[in-house]
C-alpha cells in the first residue's frame, strides 16, 4: 500500500496535501465515533505535505515514506506537539525534543497526521485505561480496539492514516493489531530506539509499525530501526533492506505451532481460524511442526512481575515539580507536592502497578520476585533458542479471543492480563514478532478479526517477514 | 517465592514510599486486587533457576560505551523546557523548601 501510493505520488498522479486532505477529512467524518486521535495535528500535516508536494514538482525523487500519512502513539515526542500518553499528569505537555524514531522519519519527510490514543502509559489491552475515553472498534463500536496502541490500531484499520507506529511491551502492537484486522510488528529487543518514548518498563519496551501489510511493516522498520547512542540498548546489525528482500519463501519452511498455546483457553473459532490458516501454509509447502515450549506458560508471570517494577521506577519522574501536573497551591511541604500530584495525576492502572512494582522491588521481597522472574525470563530465552534450532519460527493466535465488549473485562485486573498470554513471550524472550490477519468469527452479526501470530528468532526478522508476507499473499 | 497477603496498611506504607496519596477505599481495592496479582506469581515459585549461565542475544558480552559529553541545547529548546515549569521565577524552576524546620 505504502509502495503504491509512493509511486502515485512519484508520477504525480496523486498530491501529498490531497492525500493528507483525505485522511484529515476521515478523521473529522469517523474519529468523533471512533476515538483513534488524541491530538489531530491538521496544520503541522499540511504544512509537511505542502513542503513535499513542491519537492515533487521539481522533479526529486522522494523517499518511499515521504508525503505518505501516518499516525503516532501519544506516548511518543515529537517536539513542539502535546504528548500525554493518555494521562492526566501530562495532559498539557509539550514534547521539547524529537524521540529518535521521529528524527528519522522526519529525515524520510514523513507527514504526521496526528497522536493516537492508548491506555495510559501503555498500561491496558483495551485502551479503556485512557484517561481521555476509550477506542472502539472500527469493526464493532460495542467492543475495545485491543491495547495498549488501539488509536494507531484503530487508525489503521479505519482508514484515518496508511500506517502508525505503535510501541509493544507485552503485546501492545500485536494484541490491538490482532483485534482490528491490521498487521503489527515488534521487532527484536535492541533494533528500534527509545529515546523519546515514555518508558513503561525497559527491559521489554520496543517501538514498531502498524500497518495494512507486511511489506509496510518492512518499509517502516527499514527506516525506524539502527543503533542510537541515546539508546544503549540498540545495536548495529544487518543494515540491509528489509522490505527490498521480502519475498514469498514457504517451501520447506519449518513452522512451529506451540503446543501450550492451541490449549485452555482458546477461544475455539479463533483456533479454528489460526489453524485454516496454518494448514493453507502447508498445502504450499511449509512444514507444520508442533512444538513443546513447558517454560512459556511462565511468561505471564513473570511479565507481570517485571513489568510493574521496572514501572514503579520509569514512573517516578512524574512528581509534580519539572513538568506535568503539580499540585503545588495548597500544600506545605514538598513530599506533599509528591503525594498529592500523584494522587491527582494518575488512573487507577499506573498506581496499582507502581504500588505493586514498589512492593515487590522493596527489600526483603527483590530476590523473591524481580530477580527470581529474571532467572525465569533466561530459561524461557533458553527455550526459544532451543526451538529455533528446530524450525524457522514458531506459530500461534495472537489474542486467545477476538475484540472483546467495552466495559466487560475493566473491572477485574487479572482477567485483562490474561488478555496478553500470548503476547507477552516474545518480549519476555526479546524475539521479534509480528501478528498478521488470519480470518474473522462472526458475534453479533459482525464480522471481527482474528490474528495469527509468528515469532522469529532473535535478529532474523528477514526470515519472520518473508513467512508472514508469503501467508498474507495466499489468501 | 514469598507466600503473604497484604493487608491495606501495608498498602497505605508501600504507597507512601511510592509517593502517591491515597484513599481508604483505594487502600481497600488495591490491597485485594495485589493479592490475585501476587497469588498468580506462585506460578514460578517451583521453576528452578541456574543462575549460571545466561543467554545473551546480543552476541556481545561487553559494555556500550559512550563519550560523556554535553549536548548543549538549542535556547529554543531550553525554553521549550522551562515553559514546562509548573512554577518559576525568572529562568529558575522553583520549588518548596526541602528542608523542614522541624528537622
Amino acid at each position: 500500500m505504502i509502495r503504491e501510493l509512493h509511486n502515485k505520488l512519484q508520477n504525480k498522479e496523486i498530491t501529498s496535501v490531497g492525500l493528507t486532505k483525505k485522511y484529515l477529512d476521515a478523521i473529522e467524518k469517523k474519529d468523533g465515533k471512533l476515538h483513534a486521535f488524541l491530538d489531530v495535528l491538521k496544520e503541522k500535516a499540511l504544512e509537511q505535505a505542502e513542503t513535499i508536494d513542491k519537492k515533487i514538482e521539481q522533479g526529486e525523487e522522494l523517499n518511499v515514506l515521504e508525503g505518505i500519512p501516518c499516525a503516532i502513539k501519544d506516548n511518543m515526542c515529537i517536539a513542539g506537539t502535546k504528548t500525554t500518553a493518555a494521562s492526566k499528569i501530562l495532559e498539557n505537555y509539550v514534547a521539547p525534543y524529537n524521540a529518535t524514531v521521529i528524527d528519522k522519519l522526519d529525515e524520510h519527510g514523513a507527514v504526521y497526521l496526528g497522536k493516537t490514543n492508548l491506555d495510559e502509559f501503555a498500561m491496558g489491552s483495551s485502551t479503556e485505561n485512557s484517561a481521555f475515553g476509550v477506542t472502539k472498534n472500527p469493526h464493532d463500536h460495542k467492543r475495545v480496539a485491543g491495547g495498549s496502541s488501539g488509536g494507531s490500531a484503530a487508525a489503521v484499520a479505519g482508514g484515518l492514516a496508511t500506517w502508525a507506529l505503535g510501541s509493544d511491551t507485552g503485546g501492545s502492537i500485536r494484541q490491538p493489531a490482532s483485534l482490528c484486522g491490521v498487521v503489527g510488528f515488534k521487532p527484536t529487543y535492541g533494533r528500534v530506539s527509545r529515546y523519546g518514548l515514555i518508558a513503561l518498563a525497559s527491559s521489554y519496551d520496543q517501538i514498531g509499525p502498524i500497518t495494512k501489510t507486511v511489506e509496510d511493516a518492512a518499509i517502516v522498520f527499514d527506516t525506524i530501526c539502527g543503533r542510537d547512542e541515546n539508546d544503549n540498548t540498540t545495536v548495529k546489525k544487518n543494515s540491509e533492506s528489509f522490505a527490498e528482500n521480502i519475498k514469498v519463501d514457504l517451501k520447506g519452511k519449518k513452522i512451529g505451532l506451540i503446543k501450550e498455546f492451541f490449549s485452555e483457553g482458546l477461544d475455539s473459532r479463533v483456533e479454528k481460524a489460526v489453524r485454516q490458516k496454518l494448514q493453507n501454509a502447508q498445502s504450499r509447502g511449509a512444514e507444520l511442526i508442533e512444538i513443546e515450549m513447558p517454560m512459556l506458560k511462565h511468561s505471564l508471570a513473570v511479565y507481570y512481575l517485571m513489568m510493574p517494577s521496572e514501572a514503579s521506577s520509569n514512573l517516578a519522574r512524574f512528581d509534580g515539580i519539572k513538568y506535568g501536573l503539580s499540585e503545588n497551591d495548597s500544600v506545605e511541604s514538598i513530599l506533599d507536592v509528591y503525594l498529592k500530584s500523584r494522587q491527582a495525576g494518575f488512573g487507577d492502572e499506573p498506581k496499582r502497578r507502581i504500588i505493586l512494582g514498589t512492593y515487590t522491588l522493596s527489600a526483603g521481597y527483590y530476590d523473591a520476585y524481580y530477580k527470581k522472574a529474571q532467572g525465569v525470563q533466561e530459561l524461557i530465552k533458553k527455550e526459544f533458542a532451543k526451538a529455533f534450532e528446530k524450525v524457522d519460527v514458531l506459530a500461534s493466535p495472537t489474542s486467545p479471543t477476538p475484540a472483546f465488549k467495552i466495559g466487560e473485562k475493566a473491572d477485574n485486573p487479572l482477567e485483562m492480563y490474561l488478555t496478553d498470554a500470548y503476547t507477552v513471550s516474545a518480549n519476555v524472550g526479546m524475539v521479534p514478532a509480528i501478528s498478521i490477519p488470519s480470518g474473522t468469527v462472526e458475534e453479533d452479526e459482525k464480522k471481527l478479526p482474528v490474528g495469527l501470530q509468528l515469532i522469529g528468532k532473535w535478529w532474523d526478522e528477514q526470515n519472520m517477514l518473508n513467512i508472514a508476507h508469503s501467508i498474507e499473499q495466499m489468501s | 517465592m514469598i507466600e503473604k497477603i497484604i493487608f491495606h496498611e501495608e498498602i497505605k506504607k508501600v504507597a507512601k514510599l511510592a509517593r502517591i496519596e491515597v484513599s481508604l477505599r483505594e487502600e481497600k481495592t488495591f490491597a485485594e486486587e495485589l493479592n490475585s496479582i501476587l497469588e498468580y506469581f506462585k506460578d514460578i515459585k517451583e521453576v528452578e533457576i541456574n543462575n549460571q549461565d545466561r543467554l545473551d542475544h546480543f552476541d556481545l558480552a561487553r559494555n556500550q560505551f559512550r563519550t560523556d559529553q554535553i549536548n548543549e541545547p538549542q535556547d529554543e529548546q531550553k525554553k521549550a523546557t522551562r515553559d514546562l515549569f509548573p512554577q518559576r521565577k525568572d529562568n529558575y524552576l522553583k520549588v518548596k523548601k526541602v528542608l523542614n524546620n522541624s528537622h
